[in-house]
């Protein structure tokens, strides 16, 4: 199957300041992309110049195969779904709503709407606050709310052959269980032929649960490739400027960081 | 799946027939009060001979020849003040609260206000210049007032003005657009004064009258005006539910779902513009139906647009028809201007909802 996203040779210059330099990557359906790097250094720009929300200065972007400047925003929608860093939704919302807004770019009847809303939300285990109002939500059940709103977006392989999800740092505000929960959710949605980017802080989530990682550094690609490549002792203390130890978990043999 | 919906949704056009019956009866026994005593055998009488035929002059005269001299005062009673003016309180009322309630969506603020754009300041900046500049000047365009002409042209200028501020070749921010709505507030605001400064007696009383608003104007050519705004921003509006809904996400997420968000902003800006424009020019400045009605709404169903903006329309008719029957009958035979009773109303309501609103949240 072809590429969900397919970018090549981008430059993302804005008031002649370079924030992205000759960036390239694929991303394949089903794979799991983190992203990762310092403040700074592009995750978000890279992640605005995907939507189209930041215009692109030079290079390429293939979407689902097609020019990424091509789709119309209704139909790119039913393709695409992006999780932003923070939501301020301060309008009362039950929980079920809030979830059913991913559901605006279909017009798929009642019916398959709630039903994917509910999927959604046993998915991301807020099915028993459907009738919560939002704004009264702690910080990470708010998260898990958005999260099952951008999947109900893209859930169904009916409404689109290929999908993608970007995620901008969609384990922030939740507790162990819950970044758990989550990257489970993450992973068995990607499984159903969802290709998913994330931005993500803490490495190890990157190290546990994605197939390929992008490291970022000041615009520029630091490393790109498999989990074992890129999560590296040098270029990890050369992106964070922080000390780490890489070492291996005693179970399941996969890296991870130790600072 | 449908175990999630409420009640009233399931059943949801006939809530609106429902409260549309309502309204059609609070209109129907809002006829029976006012100055003149009336009793309910008149209202009746009235139902029966003059009503089907309110469009057959003809009709109505022969009608009328057959009646009693007191109680033919009572039918022109009806038929001519009583009729047009609850229709016209009803009207206006459901524009204000309507464009209230998109309003505060589109700024994502439910604090906004249709007013927070400047259409009111401007329009009384313009009906002041016309009472003050055009003192000698009666004329009339497209059955208004000059007066109102004049407050209608302010208004829309206003809006245009706080749009252009507001947009660059990035789009419009409605941040801007409610500092620049702010600033052109207070521009109008001191142009008003300017113009008071050098109106006499006469005049500062007429534009201290139309600032508080009224509907003792009422008469059918104004109401036909206000529905022909009202009648097509109903078959606008309800293609843009689905994206204010999301607009209340933030704009880049609404536009990740699809949604043309400088466009919606280009037709809620100018359905608000064209509307309050309206009610303004013709009932001045009626406060606070566009700000606590798409609340109480809000809290009783949420803040979904497809559900709001029709009930909020239903329920500032309801409102706006009752205070004025509370206006012109609280001191009969002096009517109290309508603007001043929905602020006395409308304030206390408004200050008990802040002291609710860590249980409503938005913060």
């Amino acid at each position: 199957m072809a590429n969900v996203l397919d970018i090549r040779r981008l430059d993302v210059i804005v008031n002649s300041v370079t924030l992205l330099k000759d960036i390239k990557l694929t991303l394949k359906p089903g794979e799991i992309l983190a992203v990762i790097g310092a403040n700074g250094a592009g995750k978000t720009t890279l992640f605005n110049s995907i939507t189209g929300d930041v215009a692109i200065t030079h290079g390429n972007i293939m979407l689902c195969d097609k020019q990424n400047n091509e789709w119309t925003l209704e139909d790119k929608a039913k393709h695409l779904a992006v999780l932003p860093q923070l939501s301020l939704l301060n309008f009362p919302y039950k929980v079920a709503e809030v979830v059913g807004l991913g559901r605006i770019p279909h017009s798929t009847g009642r019916d398959i709407d709630q039903q994917t809303i509910h999927q959604a939300m046993v998915m991301m285990d807020i099915a028993h606050l459907a009738k919560r109002d939002y704004t009264q939500l702690s910080g990470g059940e708010k998260q898990r709310t958005q999260l099952a709103r951008v999947m109900a977006q893209v859930w169904r392989r009916e409404d689109a052959h290929s999908r993608l999800l970007l995620l901008d740092e969609p384990s922030a505000a939740l507790d162990l269980g819950h970044v758990q929960q989550l990257m489970k959710a993450v992973v068995s949605f990607a499984e159903q032929g969802v290709g998913v980017a994330m931005v993500v802080h803490d490495v190890n989530i990157a190290a546990k649960y994605a197939h390929s990682i992008l490291a970022l550094d000041r615009g520029h690609i630091a490393a790109y490739g498999s989990v074992q490549s890129v999560l590296t002792k040098p270029l990890l203390e050369r992106l964070y400027g922080a000390h780490v130890c890489i070492s291996h978990h005693p179970h399941t043999q996969k890296t991870i960081v130790l600072t | 799946m449908t175990a999630d919906e409420p009640l009233w949704q399931r059943y949801w056009p006939w809530v609106l027939v429902f409260f549309f019956i309502i309204l059609i009866l609070a209109i129907y026994i809002s006829l029976l009060f006012g100055a003149v005593a009336m009793s309910i055998d008149q209202l009746f009488f009235w139902t029966k001979g003059v009503l089907p035929n309110l469009f057959n002059a003809e009709k109505v005269a022969t009608i009328e020849q057959t009646v009693r001299a007191t109680e033919l005062q009572n039918q022109v009673i009806i038929q001519q003040l009583r009729l047009p003016r609850a229709l016209l309180a009803a009207s206006i009322g459901a524009l204000m609260a309507s464009c209230g309630a998109i309003t505060q969506g589109l700024f994502r603020n439910p604090l906004a206000d249709p007013s927070l754009i400047g259409v009111s300041a401007g329009a009384t900046a313009g009906a002041s210049a016309v009472i003050v500049l055009t003192h000698s000047l009666q004329g009339s365009v497209l059955g208004l007032s000059l007066v109102s002409f004049g407050a209608f042209i302010g208004g829309v200028l206003a809006v245009i003005v706080v749009y252009r501020v507001a947009t660059s070749i990035h789009g419009t921010s409605v941040s801007s657009m409610l500092l620049a709505g702010i600033a052109i507030t207070f521009l109008a605001g001191s142009i008003s004064n300017l113009l008071e400064f050098i109106a006499d007696n006469e005049m500062l009383r007429r534009i201290s009258l139309w600032r508080m608003g009224g509907l003792d104007i009422a008469d059918y050519p104004r109401v036909f005006i206000v529905s022909f705004v009202l009648v097509p921003v109903f078959f606008i509006l309800p293609k843009y539910y689905a994206a204010l809904n999301a607009l209340l996400l933030g704009e880049s997420e609404a536009r990740h779902l699809g949604v043309n968000v400088a466009h919606i902003k280009k037709i809620i800006v100018c359905v608000v513009a064209v509307s309050v424009g309206v009610s303004v020019a013709i009932a001045g400045t009626i406060s606070f139906i566009g700000l606590v009605v798409p609340h109480i709404i809000r809290m009783c169903i949420g803040p979904n647009h497809r559900f709001l903006v029709p009930l909020s329309a239903l329920l500032g008719a309801l409102l706006l028809l009752v205070a004025d029957v509370f206006a012109r009958t609280v001191i009969a035979p002096t009517e109290l201007p309508v603007g001043l009773v929905t602020a006395i109303i409308g304030a206390p309501v408004f200050i008990s909802l802040l002291r609710r609103r860590h249980h409503y949240a938005m913060d």
